[in-house]
C-alpha cells in the first residue's frame, strides 16, 4: 500500500481513538458507563485490509455505580495518543517535502 | 522515427506525432492526454474535500490536508511532464530540418 | 466535522460539572439549615450524570463517542442525623434538632473531583485545538 494513503489510516485512526478518550474523559462520573478503548496492535493489524477497527470497552474494575472509567488512564492516554498523532503528522509533512523536492529538481 | 506533417497548433500537432520505441509506439497525446485526465482526477477529489470541509461535513480536518497536497504535488509533476513534453517536441522539431 | 465532535463532547463535560459544583455550592452553603420553607432540615442534592451520542446516528463506530448530561438534580436519600440540644430554636418536644444529611468531608472530595474532571475537559480541548492545528500544518 501506498504510504501516503498508510499513514492517513492510521491518522484516522488515531482521530478515532482520541474521540473515544474524550468521550471517557466526559463520562468519568456517568453511571454505568464502561470505559471505551481501541486495541491498537489489532487495528493496525487490519489497517491495510481495509479493516474497520474495533472500539471495545472495559468491564472490569468499575466503581460502586458501575462506571469503569479510571481517569489516570485516560489522561495518558490523552497524551500519548496526540504524541503519535504528531509523530505521523510531521512524517507525512517530510514526505511530501522530499516528494516536493524530486518534483521540483531542487526548486521549491 | 517518424513525424507527422505539423499544422499551425503545435500542441494538437504534437499529439499526432509517434516515437517508435522497442517496446512498441509511445505517442505524446496518449502521455499527454494521460497527464492531464490524472490532473483533472486528483483537482475534483481535493474540490470534493475543500467543499465538504467548508460545509462542517463529516470528514477530518487531516483528510483535506492530504487530499490538497496531493493535489498540489501532482500538479506541479504533471506541469513538469507536460514541460518536458513540449520541450521534447520541440527540440524535435528543431532536428527536422 | 469530526474532530471537532470532540469539543462538543468537551464542553458538554465543562457544563456538567459546573452545575455539579454549583449543586455542592448549595450544599455547603446550607449545611447547617435546619429549617425549610417545606418544614425540616435542608435535604442534600446530588447530580445524576447520562451519557448521549454525539456522532452521526448509524455510524457504530461514533456511537462509542458520547457526551454527558444533567440527567436530574435529585435530593439526597441519606438520612438525616439528630442532635440533642433543646436550646436550639429548631429543637423538638424532645429537645433533638435534625441536622441537614449535607456532610462536610464528602461534600469537599466530591468539589476536587468535580474541579479534577473539569481541568481534565480543558486539557482536552486544548489539545484538541492543537491537532487541528497541526494538521493545517500539512499544506504549509
Amino acid at each position: 500500500m501506498e504510504i501516503i494513503e498508510l499513514m492517513e489510516r492510521v491518522l484516522n485512526l488515531r482521530a478515532l481513538y482520541h474521540r473515544v478518550i474524550a468521550g471517557n474523559i466526559a463520562n468519568v462520573e456517568t453511571p454505568n458507563y464502561k470505559e471505551r478503548y481501541v486495541d491498537f496492535k489489532e487495528a493496525l493489524r487490519g489497517i491495510e485490509r481495509d479493516g474497520r477497527p474495533q472500539i471495545k470497552e472495559r468491564l472490569e474494575g468499575g466503581r460502586p455505580d458501575g462506571n469503569t472509567v479510571q481517569m489516570e488512564r485516560q489522561v495518558s492516554e490523552l497524551t500519548e495518543n496526540s504524541l503519535h498523532f504528531y509523530a505521523l503528522l510531521s512524517s507525512l509533512t517530510k514526505k511530501f517535502s522530499l516528494m516536493r523536492y524530486v518534483i521540483g529538481e531542487g526548486r521549491r | 522515427m517518424r513525424i507527422e506533417h505539423v499544422g499551425r497548433n503545435p500542441y494538437v500537432e504534437a499529439g499526432r506525432s509517434e516515437v517508435s520505441g522497442e517496446k512498441g509506439t509511445i505517442s505524446f497525446a496518449e502521455t499527454l492526454k494521460d497527464a492531464i485526465q490524472k490532473l483533472r482526477e486528483v483537482e475534483r477529489v481535493a474540490d470534493e474535500e475543500v467543499e465538504r470541509l467548508a460545509k462542517m461535513e463529516t470528514t477530518d480536518i487531516h483528510t483535506a490536508m492530504i487530499a490538497l497536497e496531493r493535489a498540489d504535488l501532482t500538479f506541479q509533476l504533471m506541469l513538469q511532464i507536460r514541460n518536458k513534453i513540449i520541450s521534447a517536441y520541440e527540440e524535435i522539431m528543431r532536428m527536422q530540418v | 466535522m469530526r474532530i471537532l465532535d470532540v469539543l462538543k463532547v468537551a464542553s458538554s463535560a465543562l457544563k456538567a460539572q459546573r452545575t455539579r459544583m454549583e449543586v455542592i455550592a448549595s450544599n455547603l452553603a446550607n449545611i447547617h439549615t435546619t429549617r425549610t420553607e417545606k418544614g425540616g432540615p435542608y435535604r442534600k442534592k446530588e447530580v445524576v450524570f447520562k451519557s448521549e451520542r454525539v456522532g452521526s446516528f448509524g455510524d457504530r463506530l461514533e456511537e462509542a463517542v458520547r457526551e454527558v448530561k444533567v440527567e436530574e438534580i435529585r435530593e439526597s436519600r441519606k438520612p438525616f442525623e439528630q442532635v440533642y440540644d433543646p436550646t436550639h430554636p429548631d429543637a423538638d418536644a424532645l429537645g433533638y434538632v435534625w441536622l441537614p444529611n449535607v456532610n462536610l468531608v464528602e461534600e469537599m472530595t466530591d468539589m476536587i473531583l468535580a474541579a479534577r474532571s473539569y481541568e481534565a475537559n480543558l486539557n482536552v480541548i486544548n489539545v484538541t485545538k492543537e491537532m487541528f492545528l497541526k494538521s493545517l500544518e500539512i499544506v504549509r
